[in-house]
């Protein structure tokens, strides 16, 4: 088990990260745990997503505030592993369920909601970052490690920068692809689905990925 | 399409088996040394990856959200426009072809023999000739009469 809890992370070197990022930078505690996505199986008494959006085009906006508590933690974990601004997530997350709220009428549940709400964070992390006023301020919130890992706290912060350096020195697509595969779990097709790009494209960028971390973490992964 | 039993995994059938359990693909990593090794070796950097977690959400960020959804009107306002239409159409009627009036019937004209009638110009002995053309006098509407009131 390893300790590392964050990949929020300066980059070693200016311009080794693509992915530009936000300013504000601030330690925040670790306090919760976001899951990854998992198929959900809801109690037949609570709507699905598909018909808390129906509801919500008719205008009921208490449809609205029940799927910001069902979503709103994984929506925000996604903008912050890809911003790895956590107050920049914050903006993101309000933006999305607002562009959520404004698409409703023509939303159609031929894709799984969490592809469609994915795709807009995805889209607005993407635009933030393009910013040039907030990649002149980029610099990433600090990685936290994981109190309660087993491991000395010293190995622990050693691993944690060791994997955050890593990460962030992922091309931009590359970083992109592994956040939505590693961290909500999400098979290729609906990787590809996110992003618009072709499954054999994710599939590339994946083993790409994967192939690097295991070069650049050789000493972390044996010892 | 070739057997996922005998045929070693593709890079995608791999990485989808860390994130969704798959009795095929599993098994056929389980017997096949090439496939085990290399799922082996996506293991232990996805391993190396975890667990990940995320600073706590700000207490008020759900309010945040619902308030600032509050001020936005929740669809496009398709009823507000169909209104402004509405009374748009009606102004610029009204504009072209002024207002209505309730419509009132025209008086009717009366016959020659309902004046001489009306007026008892047989009760005054008048000559049947001069009442004839007495008849044919214009006799006032009841609206001329209300207009000008004797």
């Amino acid at each position: 088990m390893f300790a590392c809890e964050t990949i929020w992370h300066t980059p070693a070197s200016p311009g080794a990260n693509t992915m530009t990022a936000i300013a504000m930078n601030h330690a925040q505690q670790i306090t919760s745990t976001v899951e990854a996505t998992e198929p959900v199986v809801r109690p037949a008494s609570e709507p699905s997503d598909a018909q808390l959006m129906a509801r919500l085009a008719r205008g009921e906006m208490n449809a609205l505030a029940q799927l910001v508590r069902r979503h709103q933690d994984h929506v925000r974990d996604l903008a912050g592993r890809i911003t790895r601004h956590w107050d920049l997530a914050d903006d993101i997350t309000q933006e999305t369920f607002l562009r959520v709220l404004r698409s409703a009428p023509r939303y159609t549940s031929d894709a799984a909601f969490t592809t469609w709400l994915y795709r807009i964070v995805v889209n607005l992390c993407l635009d933030a970052a393009r910013r040039p006023k907030l990649v002149a301020l980029a610099e990433p919130d600090p990685p936290v490690a994981d109190p309660a890992a087993p491991d000395p706290p010293i190995e622990r912060e050693e691993r944690c920068h060791a994997v955050t350096e890593a990460v962030d020195a992922l091309p931009e697509r590359q970083r992109l692809a592994l956040i939505l595969h590693r961290f909500r779990e999400m098979p290729l097709a609906e990787i590809a689905r996110v992003t618009g790009w072709t499954a054999s494209a994710v599939e590339s960028l994946l083993v790409r990925a994967y192939a690097t971390l295991r070069d650049r973490l050789k000493e972390w992964r044996t010892s | 399409m070739s057997d996922p039993t005998t045929h070693c995994l593709s890079d995608a059938q791999l990485l989808d088996l860390l994130v969704r359990p798959d009795v095929t693909h599993s098994e056929h990593a389980a017997t096949c040394a090439a496939c085990a090794r290399r799922l082996d070796e996506l293991r232990q950097t996805w391993d190396l990856l975890a667990p990940m977690r995320a600073p706590a959400a700000p207490v008020d960020l759900t309010g945040r959200i619902l308030a600032a959804a509050s001020i936005r009107p929740a669809t496009f306002p398709w009823a507000r426009v169909a209104a402004v239409l509405l009374v748009g159409s009606v102004v610029g009627v009204t504009a072209a072809f002024g207002f209505p009036r309730p419509a009132t019937p025209a008086p009717a004209a009366l016959q020659p023999q309902q004046v001489v009638d009306q007026l008892g110009l047989d009760a005054l002995g008048i000559d049947p000739e001069i009442a004839h053309s007495l008849a044919d006098i214009p006799v006032p509407t009841r609206s001329a009469t209300e207009e000008h009131p004797i």
